[in-house]
Protein backbone atom coordinates (compact mmCIF):
# COMPACT_ATOMS: atom_id res chain seq x y z
CA UNK A 1 0.00 0.00 0.00
CA UNK A 2 1.60 3.23 -0.94
CA UNK A 3 2.19 6.01 1.94
CA UNK A 4 -1.02 8.33 1.78
CA UNK A 5 -0.94 11.74 2.58
CA UNK A 6 -3.54 13.14 5.15
CA UNK A 7 -4.34 16.48 6.47
CA UNK A 8 -3.64 15.54 9.65
CA UNK A 9 -0.51 13.86 8.98
CA UNK A 10 1.19 10.47 6.89
CA UNK A 11 0.16 7.27 6.93
CA UNK A 12 2.79 4.64 6.63
CA UNK A 13 2.31 0.57 5.83
CA UNK A 14 5.21 -0.82 8.09
CA UNK A 15 7.06 -0.05 11.56
CA UNK A 16 10.51 0.99 9.87
CA UNK A 17 8.71 3.36 8.02
CA UNK A 18 6.80 4.95 10.99
CA UNK A 19 10.18 4.78 12.88
CA UNK A 20 11.89 6.32 10.56
CA UNK A 21 9.39 8.80 9.57
CA UNK A 22 8.88 9.25 13.32
CA UNK A 23 12.26 10.23 13.43
CA UNK A 24 12.64 12.39 10.75
CA UNK A 25 9.73 14.70 12.23
CA UNK A 26 11.44 15.00 15.12
CA UNK A 27 14.78 15.35 14.57
CA UNK A 28 16.41 18.77 14.22
CA UNK A 29 16.76 20.53 17.41
CA UNK A 30 19.71 18.10 18.25
CA UNK A 31 21.27 18.30 14.77
CA UNK A 32 21.31 21.65 14.39
CA UNK A 33 22.45 22.71 18.64
CA UNK A 34 25.30 20.67 17.61
CA UNK A 35 26.79 21.37 14.09
CA UNK A 36 25.68 24.94 15.04
CA UNK A 37 28.51 24.81 18.37
CA UNK A 38 31.32 24.13 15.80
CA UNK A 39 30.93 27.64 15.06
CA UNK A 40 33.71 30.77 14.07
CA UNK A 41 35.34 30.03 17.50
CA UNK A 42 35.19 26.49 17.44
CA UNK A 43 37.08 26.67 13.96
CA UNK A 44 39.74 28.89 15.51
CA UNK A 45 40.11 26.93 18.70
CA UNK A 46 40.44 23.48 17.08
CA UNK A 47 42.83 24.56 14.41
CA UNK A 48 44.89 26.70 16.82
CA UNK A 49 44.86 23.25 19.13
CA UNK A 50 45.88 21.10 15.76
CA UNK A 51 48.48 23.95 14.96
CA UNK A 52 49.97 24.38 18.01
CA UNK A 53 50.05 20.69 19.51
CA UNK A 54 49.26 18.51 16.44
CA UNK A 55 46.84 15.52 17.43
CA UNK A 56 47.82 15.00 21.05
CA UNK A 57 44.57 16.80 22.01
CA UNK A 58 41.99 14.73 20.11
CA UNK A 59 41.45 12.58 23.41
CA UNK A 60 39.81 15.79 25.12
CA UNK A 61 37.27 15.70 22.20
CA UNK A 62 36.84 11.97 22.71
CA UNK A 63 36.07 12.98 26.45
CA UNK A 64 33.64 15.67 25.61
CA UNK A 65 31.20 13.32 23.24
CA UNK A 66 29.01 11.65 26.54
CA UNK A 67 29.76 14.64 27.94
CA UNK A 68 27.74 17.06 25.31
CA UNK A 69 25.14 14.45 25.09
CA UNK A 70 24.28 13.90 28.84
CA UNK A 71 24.09 17.87 29.09
CA UNK A 72 21.86 18.18 26.14
CA UNK A 73 20.06 15.59 26.48
CA UNK A 74 18.71 16.73 30.06
CA UNK A 75 17.56 19.81 28.33
CA UNK A 76 15.29 18.21 25.44
CA UNK A 77 13.84 16.30 28.48
CA UNK A 78 12.94 19.63 30.48
CA UNK A 79 11.68 21.33 26.84
CA UNK A 80 9.68 18.03 26.20
CA UNK A 81 8.38 17.98 29.70
CA UNK A 82 7.44 21.36 30.03
CA UNK A 83 6.92 22.91 26.74
CA UNK A 84 8.88 25.91 27.85
CA UNK A 85 12.35 27.08 27.29
CA UNK A 86 15.25 27.10 29.29
CA UNK A 87 15.46 31.34 30.04
CA UNK A 88 11.71 30.62 31.03
CA UNK A 89 12.04 27.98 33.68
CA UNK A 90 14.32 29.60 35.53
CA UNK A 91 12.49 32.65 35.62
CA UNK A 92 9.37 30.89 36.71
CA UNK A 93 11.28 28.38 39.48
CA UNK A 94 14.12 30.34 40.94
CA UNK A 95 12.40 33.73 40.62
CA UNK A 96 13.12 37.34 38.93
CA UNK A 97 16.23 38.01 40.18
CA UNK A 98 17.81 34.92 39.13
CA UNK A 99 15.95 34.92 36.31
CA UNK A 100 17.42 38.51 35.30
CA UNK A 101 21.27 37.50 35.52
CA UNK A 102 21.13 34.62 33.91
CA UNK A 103 19.70 36.40 30.85
CA UNK A 104 22.49 39.14 31.53
CA UNK A 105 25.42 35.99 31.35
CA UNK A 106 23.25 34.85 28.29
CA UNK A 107 23.31 38.04 26.59
CA UNK A 108 26.86 39.04 27.43
CA UNK A 109 28.43 35.81 25.93
CA UNK A 110 25.58 35.09 23.37
CA UNK A 111 26.67 39.17 22.08
CA UNK A 112 30.85 38.55 22.12
CA UNK A 113 29.90 34.72 20.08
CA UNK A 114 28.04 36.73 17.55
CA UNK A 115 31.04 39.34 17.23
CA UNK A 116 32.99 36.13 16.66
CA UNK A 117 30.81 34.92 13.52
CA UNK A 118 31.08 38.32 11.61
CA UNK A 119 34.59 38.52 12.39
CA UNK A 120 35.18 35.10 10.51
CA UNK A 121 32.74 35.83 7.54
CA UNK A 122 35.00 39.20 7.36
CA UNK A 123 37.86 37.51 7.55
CA UNK A 124 37.03 35.35 5.31
CA UNK A 125 35.57 37.21 2.60
CA UNK A 126 38.64 39.85 2.44
CA UNK A 127 40.76 36.62 1.67
CA UNK A 128 38.14 35.45 -1.27
CA UNK A 129 38.04 39.02 -2.35
CA UNK A 130 35.30 40.49 -1.30
CA UNK A 131 35.28 43.65 0.94
CA UNK A 132 34.33 42.66 4.69
CA UNK A 133 31.91 45.87 4.07
CA UNK A 134 29.72 44.48 1.77
CA UNK A 135 30.00 40.81 2.98
CA UNK A 136 29.64 41.60 6.60
CA UNK A 137 25.76 43.59 6.16
CA UNK A 138 25.45 40.93 2.95
CA UNK A 139 25.55 38.04 6.23
CA UNK A 140 23.56 40.01 8.26
CA UNK A 141 20.49 40.52 6.42
CA UNK A 142 20.73 36.73 4.97
CA UNK A 143 20.47 35.52 9.38
CA UNK A 144 17.62 38.29 9.32
CA UNK A 145 15.83 36.36 6.35
CA UNK A 146 16.84 32.78 7.18
CA UNK A 147 14.36 33.51 10.48
CA UNK A 148 11.96 36.38 8.66
CA UNK A 149 9.99 33.39 7.27
CA UNK A 150 7.12 32.78 9.97
CA UNK A 151 7.92 29.25 9.43
CA UNK A 152 9.38 26.84 11.79
CA UNK A 153 9.72 24.36 9.54
CA UNK A 154 11.34 26.58 6.58
CA UNK A 155 14.07 27.92 8.84
CA UNK A 156 14.72 24.28 10.24
CA UNK A 157 15.08 22.66 6.46
CA UNK A 158 17.45 25.65 5.71
CA UNK A 159 19.50 25.44 8.80
CA UNK A 160 19.90 21.58 8.69
CA UNK A 161 21.04 22.18 4.63
CA UNK A 162 23.88 24.25 6.38
CA UNK A 163 24.53 21.73 8.79
CA UNK A 164 25.04 19.55 6.04
CA UNK A 165 27.12 21.97 4.21
CA UNK A 166 29.51 21.42 7.01
CA UNK A 167 30.24 17.69 6.30
CA UNK A 168 32.95 19.45 4.06
CA UNK A 169 35.30 19.57 6.99
CA UNK A 170 35.74 15.63 6.73
CA UNK A 171 36.68 16.31 3.52
CA UNK A 172 39.57 18.93 4.05
CA UNK A 173 40.38 16.99 6.80
CA UNK A 174 41.18 13.95 4.22
CA UNK A 175 43.38 16.12 2.03
CA UNK A 176 45.57 17.11 4.80
CA UNK A 177 46.65 12.99 4.75
CA UNK A 178 47.25 13.01 8.52
CA UNK A 179 48.73 9.68 9.70
CA UNK A 180 45.55 7.48 10.27
CA UNK A 181 47.60 5.19 13.47
CA UNK A 182 48.72 8.11 15.11
CA UNK A 183 45.16 9.81 15.08
CA UNK A 184 43.55 6.92 16.55
CA UNK A 185 46.28 6.55 19.03
CA UNK A 186 46.10 10.17 20.54
CA UNK A 187 42.16 9.65 20.16
CA UNK A 188 42.40 7.26 22.47
CA UNK A 189 45.20 7.64 24.53
CA UNK A 190 45.32 10.92 26.62
CA UNK A 191 48.87 12.68 26.67
CA UNK A 192 50.24 15.63 27.62
CA UNK A 193 51.89 17.67 24.45
CA UNK A 194 55.74 18.16 24.26
CA UNK A 195 56.61 21.80 26.22
CA UNK A 196 54.73 19.79 29.54
CA UNK A 197 51.40 21.53 31.23
CA UNK A 198 51.39 25.32 30.46
CA UNK A 199 49.41 28.19 30.97
CA UNK A 200 48.62 28.53 27.10
CA UNK A 201 47.79 24.60 27.61
CA UNK A 202 45.46 25.11 29.88
CA UNK A 203 43.57 28.17 28.28
CA UNK A 204 43.41 26.32 25.30
CA UNK A 205 41.52 23.13 26.96
CA UNK A 206 39.10 25.23 28.45
CA UNK A 207 38.76 27.11 25.56
CA UNK A 208 37.93 23.02 24.06
CA UNK A 209 35.89 22.52 26.65
CA UNK A 210 33.77 26.10 26.21
CA UNK A 211 33.52 26.13 22.65
CA UNK A 212 32.36 22.17 22.83
CA UNK A 213 29.48 22.67 25.41
CA UNK A 214 28.30 26.21 25.61
CA UNK A 215 25.89 27.74 27.62
CA UNK A 216 24.04 28.96 24.88
CA UNK A 217 23.49 25.56 23.62
CA UNK A 218 21.31 25.04 26.67
CA UNK A 219 19.03 27.79 25.85
CA UNK A 220 19.09 26.86 22.75
CA UNK A 221 18.02 23.73 22.13
CA UNK A 222 15.46 23.95 24.93
CA UNK A 223 13.55 26.69 23.57
CA UNK A 224 13.71 25.03 19.84
CA UNK A 225 12.03 21.71 21.29
CA UNK A 226 9.36 24.00 22.88
CA UNK A 227 8.71 25.85 19.94
CA UNK A 228 8.36 22.60 17.94
CA UNK A 229 6.01 21.77 20.34
CA UNK A 230 7.73 18.32 20.68
CA UNK A 231 5.38 16.07 22.29
CA UNK A 232 5.86 13.48 25.70
CA UNK A 233 6.55 10.24 22.72
CA UNK A 234 8.61 12.56 21.00
CA UNK A 235 11.39 12.22 23.46
CA UNK A 236 13.17 8.75 21.96
CA UNK A 237 13.75 10.41 18.80
CA UNK A 238 15.20 13.21 20.55
CA UNK A 239 17.62 11.45 22.25
CA UNK A 240 18.61 10.02 18.98
CA UNK A 241 18.62 13.38 17.21
CA UNK A 242 20.78 14.50 20.46
CA UNK A 243 23.29 11.37 20.38
CA UNK A 244 23.40 12.14 16.40
CA UNK A 245 24.57 15.69 16.90
CA UNK A 246 27.07 14.76 19.76
CA UNK A 247 28.63 12.62 17.35
CA UNK A 248 28.75 15.18 14.47
CA UNK A 249 30.16 17.79 16.83
CA UNK A 250 32.92 15.74 17.84
CA UNK A 251 33.53 14.77 14.85
CA UNK A 252 33.67 18.12 12.74
CA UNK A 253 36.14 19.13 15.93
CA UNK A 254 38.49 15.89 15.44
CA UNK A 255 38.36 17.68 11.44
CA UNK A 256 39.42 20.50 12.28
CA UNK A 257 42.01 20.10 14.80
CA UNK A 258 43.28 17.84 11.82
CA UNK A 259 43.52 20.52 9.21
CA UNK A 260 45.00 22.58 11.87
CA UNK A 261 47.47 19.71 12.26
CA UNK A 262 48.43 19.76 9.03
CA UNK A 263 50.43 23.43 9.87
CA UNK A 264 51.73 21.83 12.77
CA UNK A 265 53.57 18.91 10.53
CA UNK A 266 54.88 21.84 8.25
CA UNK A 267 56.30 23.58 11.17
CA UNK A 268 54.22 27.07 9.67
CA UNK A 269 52.85 29.40 11.96
CA UNK A 270 49.50 30.02 13.16
CA UNK A 271 47.41 33.45 13.67
CA UNK A 272 43.88 32.59 12.27
CA UNK A 273 41.67 30.18 10.26
CA UNK A 274 41.97 32.58 7.40
CA UNK A 275 45.58 32.83 7.76
CA UNK A 276 46.09 28.77 8.23
CA UNK A 277 43.60 28.31 4.57
CA UNK A 278 46.27 30.60 2.99
CA UNK A 279 49.09 28.69 4.82
CA UNK A 280 47.92 25.56 3.66
CA UNK A 281 47.23 26.33 0.03
CA UNK A 282 50.62 24.76 -1.57
CA UNK A 283 49.58 21.90 0.43
CA UNK A 284 46.10 21.65 -0.11
CA UNK A 285 45.30 23.18 -3.77
CA UNK A 286 43.59 26.38 -4.40
CA UNK A 287 40.24 23.88 -3.80
CA UNK A 288 40.81 23.50 -0.15
CA UNK A 289 41.96 27.00 0.60
CA UNK A 290 38.79 28.18 -0.73
CA UNK A 291 36.66 25.97 0.74
CA UNK A 292 38.10 26.54 4.53
CA UNK A 293 37.35 29.96 4.28
CA UNK A 294 34.18 29.04 2.41
CA UNK A 295 33.18 26.72 5.46
CA UNK A 296 34.57 29.60 7.84
CA UNK A 297 31.61 31.50 6.53
CA UNK A 298 28.98 28.26 6.83
CA UNK A 299 30.21 27.52 10.01
CA UNK A 300 29.58 31.53 11.01
CA UNK A 301 26.12 31.94 9.80
CA UNK A 302 25.00 28.92 11.17
CA UNK A 303 26.69 29.63 14.72
CA UNK A 304 25.01 33.51 14.18
CA UNK A 305 21.09 32.38 13.74
CA UNK A 306 21.64 29.70 16.46
CA UNK A 307 23.23 32.03 19.11
CA UNK A 308 20.90 35.13 17.92
CA UNK A 309 17.87 32.88 18.48
CA UNK A 310 18.78 31.62 21.35
CA UNK A 311 19.04 35.56 23.26
CA UNK A 312 15.80 36.62 21.02
CA UNK A 313 13.89 33.12 22.57
CA UNK A 314 15.14 33.81 25.90
CA UNK A 315 14.54 37.53 26.29
CA UNK A 316 10.98 36.69 24.35
CA UNK A 317 10.56 34.29 27.69
CA UNK A 318 11.20 36.49 30.29
CA UNK A 319 9.46 39.27 28.97
CA UNK A 320 6.71 37.24 28.01
CA UNK A 321 7.13 38.15 24.35
CA UNK A 322 5.57 36.22 21.78
CA UNK A 323 8.22 34.38 20.82
CA UNK A 324 8.30 31.40 18.05
CA UNK A 325 9.49 30.98 14.61
CA UNK A 326 6.05 30.12 13.78
CA UNK A 327 4.71 33.70 14.01
CA UNK A 328 5.26 36.36 11.28
CA UNK A 329 7.09 39.26 11.96
CA UNK A 330 4.07 41.15 12.81
CA UNK A 331 2.69 38.73 15.04
CA UNK A 332 5.84 38.55 17.72
CA UNK A 333 8.00 41.73 16.85
CA UNK A 334 9.80 42.06 20.19
CA UNK A 335 11.20 38.77 19.28
CA UNK A 336 12.24 39.30 15.89
CA UNK A 337 13.45 42.71 16.70
CA UNK A 338 15.85 41.75 19.53
CA UNK A 339 17.14 38.69 17.09
CA UNK A 340 17.62 41.56 14.48
CA UNK A 341 19.46 44.17 17.08
CA UNK A 342 21.54 41.58 18.33
CA UNK A 343 22.89 40.43 14.52
CA UNK A 344 23.00 44.18 13.16
CA UNK A 345 25.12 45.41 16.40
CA UNK A 346 27.58 42.69 16.42
CA UNK A 347 27.80 43.01 12.69
CA UNK A 348 28.37 46.71 13.16
CA UNK A 349 31.37 46.02 16.02
CA UNK A 350 33.15 43.94 13.44
CA UNK A 351 33.70 46.74 10.88
CA UNK A 352 35.20 48.97 13.38
CA UNK A 353 38.80 49.01 12.39
CA UNK A 354 41.59 47.55 14.45
CA UNK A 355 39.61 44.63 16.30
CA UNK A 356 41.98 42.51 17.90
CA UNK A 357 39.32 39.63 16.75
CA UNK A 358 41.87 36.90 17.39
CA UNK A 359 41.89 37.54 21.19
CA UNK A 360 38.22 37.74 21.66
CA UNK A 361 37.61 34.35 19.39
CA UNK A 362 39.47 32.48 22.34
CA UNK A 363 38.35 34.47 25.07
CA UNK A 364 34.70 34.01 24.38
CA UNK A 365 35.36 30.44 24.68
CA UNK A 366 36.90 30.88 28.08
CA UNK A 367 34.04 32.98 29.29
CA UNK A 368 31.92 30.38 27.88
CA UNK A 369 34.11 27.46 29.68
CA UNK A 370 34.13 29.66 33.06
CA UNK A 371 29.90 29.88 32.83
CA UNK A 372 28.86 26.47 32.30
CA UNK A 373 28.94 24.90 35.50
CA UNK A 374 26.42 27.48 36.72
CA UNK A 375 24.37 27.23 34.24
CA UNK A 376 24.01 23.33 34.24
CA UNK A 377 23.95 23.92 38.26
CA UNK A 378 19.97 25.62 37.17
CA UNK A 379 20.08 22.80 34.93
CA UNK A 380 20.35 20.04 37.41
CA UNK A 381 18.41 21.45 39.96
CA UNK A 382 15.35 22.12 37.48
CA UNK A 383 15.64 18.37 36.24
CA UNK A 384 15.74 17.29 40.37
CA UNK A 385 12.56 19.00 40.45
CA UNK A 386 10.38 15.87 41.15
CA UNK A 387 7.41 18.77 42.31
CA UNK A 388 7.01 19.89 38.49
CA UNK A 389 8.14 17.05 36.63
CA UNK A 390 7.15 13.70 38.14
CA UNK A 391 8.78 10.78 38.29
CA UNK A 392 8.76 10.48 34.21
CA UNK A 393 11.26 13.12 33.51
CA UNK A 394 13.42 13.83 36.80
CA UNK A 395 17.16 12.54 36.93
CA UNK A 396 17.84 9.29 37.51
CA UNK A 397 20.38 8.50 40.07
CA UNK A 398 23.32 7.91 37.72
CA UNK A 399 22.09 11.29 35.78
CA UNK A 400 23.01 13.05 38.50
CA UNK A 401 26.43 11.48 38.95
CA UNK A 402 27.65 11.84 35.62
CA UNK A 403 26.37 15.50 35.81
CA UNK A 404 27.86 16.44 38.84
CA UNK A 405 31.16 15.02 38.54
CA UNK A 406 30.49 17.48 35.12
CA UNK A 407 30.24 20.13 36.89
CA UNK A 408 33.32 19.47 39.24
CA UNK A 409 35.87 18.60 36.62
CA UNK A 410 34.15 22.47 34.67
CA UNK A 411 34.74 23.79 38.11
CA UNK A 412 38.13 22.58 38.66
CA UNK A 413 39.29 23.87 35.50
CA UNK A 414 38.53 27.27 35.82
CA UNK A 415 39.95 27.28 38.95
CA UNK A 416 42.81 26.72 37.37
CA UNK A 417 42.12 29.38 34.84
CA UNK A 418 41.81 31.73 37.70
CA UNK A 419 44.92 30.29 39.22
CA UNK A 420 47.09 30.62 36.18
CA UNK A 421 46.11 34.42 36.19
CA UNK A 422 46.81 35.56 39.32
CA UNK A 423 49.93 33.16 39.91
CA UNK A 424 51.75 32.40 36.77
CA UNK A 425 54.77 31.22 38.17
CA UNK A 426 52.51 28.21 39.46
CA UNK A 427 52.54 26.84 36.29
CA UNK A 428 56.06 26.90 35.24
CA UNK A 429 56.64 24.86 31.29
CA UNK A 430 58.13 21.23 31.90
CA UNK A 431 59.98 19.06 29.93
CA UNK A 432 58.78 16.19 28.34
CA UNK B 1 -7.36 -21.07 -2.17
CA UNK B 2 -9.33 -19.98 0.88
CA UNK B 3 -6.14 -18.62 2.77
CA UNK B 4 -5.31 -16.83 -0.02
CA UNK B 5 -8.61 -14.79 0.00
CA UNK B 6 -7.93 -14.77 3.84
CA UNK B 7 -4.44 -13.18 2.83
CA UNK B 8 -6.14 -10.18 0.46
CA UNK B 9 -8.91 -9.64 2.90
CA UNK B 10 -7.03 -8.84 6.24
CA UNK B 11 -6.14 -5.13 6.26
CA UNK B 12 -2.76 -4.11 5.60
CA UNK B 13 -1.35 -2.65 9.05
CA UNK B 14 -0.99 1.11 8.57
CA UNK B 15 1.12 3.55 10.92
CA UNK B 16 0.15 7.31 11.07
CA UNK B 17 3.18 9.61 11.83
CA UNK B 18 2.30 13.92 12.32
CA UNK B 19 4.53 16.36 12.78
CA UNK B 20 4.71 17.84 16.50
CA UNK B 21 3.62 21.48 14.69
CA UNK B 22 0.71 19.80 13.74
CA UNK B 23 -0.75 17.53 16.23
CA UNK B 24 -2.76 18.70 18.82
CA UNK B 25 -0.98 20.70 22.13
CA UNK B 26 -0.52 18.42 24.92
CA UNK B 27 -0.90 19.42 28.56
CA UNK B 28 2.87 20.08 29.91
CA UNK B 29 4.30 20.44 33.31
CA UNK B 30 3.25 24.00 34.35
CA UNK B 31 5.75 25.93 36.49
CA UNK B 32 3.65 28.72 36.89
CA UNK B 33 0.62 26.57 38.69
CA UNK B 34 3.86 26.01 41.54
CA UNK B 35 5.31 29.21 41.51
CA UNK B 36 8.81 29.15 42.80
CA UNK B 37 10.75 26.55 43.90
CA UNK B 38 11.32 26.08 47.33
CA UNK B 39 15.43 25.97 48.22
CA UNK B 40 17.20 25.17 51.29
CA UNK B 41 19.50 28.06 52.85
CA UNK B 42 22.18 25.92 51.96
CA UNK B 43 21.53 25.74 48.16
CA UNK B 44 20.35 29.38 48.13
CA UNK B 45 23.67 30.33 49.84
CA UNK B 46 25.52 28.07 47.19
CA UNK B 47 24.01 30.07 44.53
CA UNK B 48 24.76 33.03 45.76
CA UNK B 49 28.24 32.19 46.29
CA UNK B 50 28.17 30.73 42.64
CA UNK B 51 27.37 34.32 41.61
CA UNK B 52 30.20 36.06 43.16
CA UNK B 53 32.06 33.12 41.96
CA UNK B 54 31.12 34.19 38.14
CA UNK B 55 31.65 37.76 38.58
CA UNK B 56 35.12 37.73 39.85
CA UNK B 57 35.88 35.12 36.90
CA UNK B 58 34.64 37.66 34.54
CA UNK B 59 36.99 39.87 35.75
CA UNK B 60 39.81 37.77 35.64
CA UNK B 61 39.06 36.61 31.93
CA UNK B 62 38.71 40.81 30.83
CA UNK B 63 41.98 41.00 33.22
CA UNK B 64 43.93 38.84 30.81
CA UNK B 65 42.76 39.77 27.56
CA UNK B 66 43.13 43.01 27.99
CA UNK B 67 46.65 42.49 29.74
CA UNK B 68 47.47 40.21 26.88
CA UNK B 69 46.97 43.17 24.37
CA UNK B 70 48.95 45.97 26.34
CA UNK B 71 46.17 47.99 27.25
CA UNK B 72 46.83 47.10 31.24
Amino acid sequence: MPPATKPDGRTVGSRWSHRLLSFLVVAGPGLIVMVADNDAGAISTYTQAGAQYGTKLLWVLLLLLPVTYFIQEMVARLGIATGRGHAAMIYRRFGKWWGRFSLFDLLLVNFLTLVTEFAAVALAADRLGLSPLIAVPLAAAALVGLVGTGSYRRWERMTLVLCGLDLAWFILAAMTTPDASTVIHDLVVPSVPAGGITPDLVFLVIAIVGTTIAPWQLFFQQSCVADKRLRFSDLKWARIDTFLGACMVVGLGLAMMLVGNALHQAGLDYTDPAQMAEALAPSIGHVGRTLILLMMVNCAILGATAVSLSSAWAWGEVACWSHSLQMRMSEAPGFYASYAACVALAAGLVLIPGAPLQEIIVSVQVLAGIMLPSAIIFLQLLLNDRELLGEAFVNKPWNNVVNWTVIAVLFALSLVLAAQVLAPELFPATTP
Amino acid sequence: MTSFDATLDRPLPCYRVIHPLDDTPELKCDPDRLGRMALRPVVKWSLLALRSYLIVMILLVGYRVFGSLGVL
